[in-house]
């Protein structure tokens, strides 16, 4: 790139000036048309004159203004705009409203007025999201809306009885065809407001608001998404699905199910619609996104339909011995492990998270895997909860995703370990990754295989040193084979003035006998023997 | 191969390769090849740039340029029209390579420098093997979508879009596979010399996506950071970046910069006889 255009480059990185039409001087444009074609999402304009600016790519509802903001002409409805939403929750925020798809046009509160102008004449959906309360009085009298055979929706921001953080869709007669209720967090949250915007373009994709939420299961649904990366396999997505829906109580069987576009879903049906079971499938809107609108729990105790599920999967996929059993406030699913059966108790997933009132000898530095002497199944699992269940308390516990990731019957718990390493490069949550690499490390150490220029840092990292929390830790790279996995792992160092230190790069591999942890990449053969740790069955 | 990349600093976004089959004597037709393929940039590798940015298409055409005076003309039967059902496999080579250490280290905007010796490059082929292996699984994924549709020159072209995601990766079609077939208009004891035709890759403004904007100085990108307005900042940024773009690759040097609807020319080739 040429000097100049760098060092204008610079300017506008440095400038003291937010000022849109001043920036695009400093860049040595003309501020007529220096902004054509870019996106202005976000900006602030506040105090600014963009009269006479030639903004293509700024809508007035997604950028930051107030009084004394002067805007270029106003822009009618663009042809494409196939939905009008208006927000009247000043909470909305940018994670509801980001994004730039034509086919949407959001009004902020203040544009209340804007907002019913361009209702007028316009025949594609019009959105409301209110709080209840505000609905009823202002809008649902019929007032200010003619909404009668419109196809219209309003977002209810308000507590539902069965809210929990999720999404709940109700359909209410009233001027609006249907009222989707959402609980009023949502609004707090950003991945809420995502949900709520990918529900939108769900129900857009089905052109008919009406027969999306037909196909909705009950009068009252849930939704539930899971984010995979594009290369899981759709097993892997299905099952975290799963794990979702059972975390919040319901099961997957009879749900309206939004798939990835990809090819391998198509391909890998039998499997995954043997653990989701939908009723009804409709095409996603993202090869990485799968959602799914669930019914209202009809069993007594949704966790037997979860491990009846799993259980039936596993057994088709070629476990051995799985089986599953319910009796007595207890429900468990059964598999083999070496000959050894193993009983998971299903657990819910946040009492790992309460740490018992003595702490174990294990939470005092010495905390590894080899600890472990139970296993349990929990679908509402987060990864920081594994990890304290093994440090507190010697347990494993594992999700449905953490199972399937597996093509063969585990032959150890490190198989499962290694899926759940997997998971972490999903989960992306620094801290969960940290507390788990953390106990990794003390199980090389404890077995003797860590072969590493810096081991007394991956020492002090694993024992918990507080100089060990400035070191960040970041998937680079991992793969899975049978019953091994390898992963690259990056310890970014940050001194205590913030200032980045060199990185550290770890290999680990694990296999069927432990993990191993050294600066070159590992192969299974080099691994040294070492103590083999028995499956938790026979410690049982 | 006749690769006229003009643009070099769009090699990496958008590469093509077009070629042809001999003309049969006795139908003057030939089969046109075109291998394009989709990638997402970086940009600012240089060490005397001090900013660095990410640079990748939203949607492209492919569009088939036949000089006037040429006595050519194209087969319309032989046109592919329909979006093919083949899956763009992405052979992106220039970040793998490196060892995905040092590239990540850079996503993860760690300077280079403090690296030091602690990341080897090419430290192992296993470890490259499978990164690579990583790579392209997930890119067999990636689709693209191609809509045929002739322009206001009536000249054929091929609209190009991400069929999933946001951005253009991969490629649209087999290289295989002939997009259409040419005719030479000209009676056949006429034709000692070949022809020439152009294949150009071509996006508007707006297709034009610009991310990851940056310092490669660390200090200087968290002051960046830390500052107010930082949007306003990075939208105008992105413009100039824009801007800058479209001055090296508009067809016509004397265009109205304020059109909406200019065009660039990312990439253009010689058909290869």
């Amino acid at each position: 790139m040429s000097d100049d255009f760098m060092i204008r480059l610079e300017r506008i990185l440095e400038a003291d000036t937010i000022d849109l039409r001043r920036l695009a001087e400093i860049g040595g444009g003309d501020p007529a048309s220096f902004y054509v074609g870019t996106n202005l999402d976000g900006v602030d304009v506040r105090g600014q004159n963009l009269e006479g600016m030639k903004l293509t790519g700024l809508t007035p509802a997604r950028v930051r203004k107030d009084e004394d903001t002067q805007l270029p002409a106003e822009s009618p409805l663009e042809p494409a705009v196939e939905m009008i939403v208006l927000l009247t929750v000043e909470k909305a925020g940018p994670h509801f409203i980001q994004g730039q798809d034509p086919w949407v046009r959001f009004f902020a509160p203040h544009e209340e007025e804007a907002f019913f102008k361009a209702m007028e004449g316009f025949h594609g959906a019009v959105i409301i999201i209110a709080p209840r309360d505000k609905m009823t009085r202002a809008f649902s009298t019929g007032e200010r809306l003619n909404l009668v055979g419109r196809e219209s929706i309003c977002l209810a921001a308000d507590p539902l009885p069965a809210g929990g953080r999720n999404l709940v869709l109700a359909k209410e007669a009233g001027p609006f065809r249907h009222v989707i209720g959402v609980q009023s967090s949502i609004f707090n949250k950003g991945a809420l407001g995502v949900d709520l915007r990918l529900l939108l373009k769900l129900l857009r994709r089905s052109r008919h608001w009406e027969a999306a939420l037909h196909m909705a299961p009950d009068p009252v649904s849930y939704f539930a998404r899971v984010t995979t990366r594009r290369s899981s396999k759709p097993l892997e997505s299905a099952a975290a699905l799963f794990d979702r829906a059972a975390g919040m109580g319901l099961a997957t069987r009879d749900c309206m199910l939004f798939a990835p576009v990809r090819a391998a879903w198509a391909r890998d049906g039998n499997e995954w619609s043997r653990l989701i079971r939908p009723h009804a499938v409709s095409r996603g809107i993202d090869d990485r996104v799968l959602a799914a609108l669930l019914p209202s729990p009809r069993t007594m105790d949704p966790r037997e339909d979860y491990v009846a599920d799993l259980a039936e999967l596993l057994s088709s996929l070629g476990w051995p011995g799985i089986g599953s059993s319910h009796g007595e406030g207890r429900v468990e699913l059964l598999l083999r492990m070496r000959s050894h059966e193993v009983r998971l108790p299903v657990i819910n997933g946040a009492s790992l998270k309460e740490s018992p009132r003595a702490p174990s000898p294990t939470a005092r530095g010495q905390a590894h895997f080899g600890n472990v002497d139970r296993l349990v199944i929990s679908p509402d699992l987060s990864l920081r909860d594994v990890a304290t269940g093994v440090a507190f308390r010697q347990v494993l516990a594992l999700s449905a995703s953490d199972l399937v990731r597996s093509s063969s019957p585990p032959s150890s718990i490190w198989s499962l370990i290694g899926n759940q390493l997997g998971r972490l490069q999903d989960d992306g949550n620094a801290d969960a990754l940290l507390s788990y690499l953390r106990l990794l490390l003390a199980s090389a150490f404890d077995r003797g295989t860590v072969h590493h220029s810096d081991s007394d840092v991956l020492a002090k990292i694993a024992m918990g040193d507080s100089d060990a929390a400035h070191h960040n830790p970041r998937f680079l790279f991992y793969e899975r084979s049978g019953d091994t996995s390898r992963a690259l792992i990056a310890f970014l160092r940050f001194h205590r003035d913030r200032t980045p230190g060199p990185v550290l790069l770890l290999h680990l591999l694990i296999d069927d006998d432990g993990v191993a942890v050294s600066d070159e990449p590992l192969k299974r053969a080099e691994t040294p023997e070492a103590t083999r740790i028995d499956p938790p069955g026979q410690l049982l | 191969m006749n690769q006229r990349n003009r643009k070099r600093s769009l090699a990496d976004v958008v590469g093509v390769e077009a070629w042809h089959d001999g003309f049969s004597a006795k139908s003057g037709k030939a089969k046109l090849h075109i291998d394009v393929v989709f990638g997402k940039a970086r940009m600012g590798s240089v060490p005397s740039d001090r900013v660095q940015f990410r640079l990748a298409l939203k949607q492209a055409e492919v569009v088939i340029v036949i000089p006037p005076g040429e006595p050519l003309g194209v087969d319309p039967a032989s046109v592919v029209r329909d979006a093919p059902e083949v899956k763009g496999v992405m052979t992106h080579r220039s970040e793998t390579e490196n060892g995905a250490a040092l590239d990540a280290g850079l996503r993860l905007g760690i300077d280079p420098a403090t690296l030091g010796g602690k990341v080897k490059l090419g430290a192992s082929a296993r470890r490259k093997t499978s990164q690579r292996q990583v790579l392209e699984s997930a890119a067999k994924l990636a689709g693209l979508e191609v809509k045929h549709m002739r322009n206001s020159e009536g000249e054929h072209r091929w609209i190009i879009g991400p069929g999933v995601g946001a951005l253009l990766d991969g490629r649209p079609w087999p290289s295989d596979k002939p997009r259409l077939k040419l005719v030479d208009r000209r009676a056949a004891s006429f034709r000692a010399l070949e022809p020439t035709v152009r294949v150009e890759v071509r996006c508007r403004r707006e297709d034009l996506e610009i991310i990851d904007i940056r310092f490669k100085d660390i200090a200087r990108q968290q002051a960046f950071l830390c500052r107010e307005g930082r949007r306003n900042r990075i939208a105008a940024a992105e413009a100039l970046i824009r801007s800058h773009l479209l001055q090296e690759g508009l067809i016509d040097p004397k265009a109205d910069l304020s059109d909406d609807f200019l065009e660039l020319t990312l990439a253009d080739t010689i058909v290869e006889g």
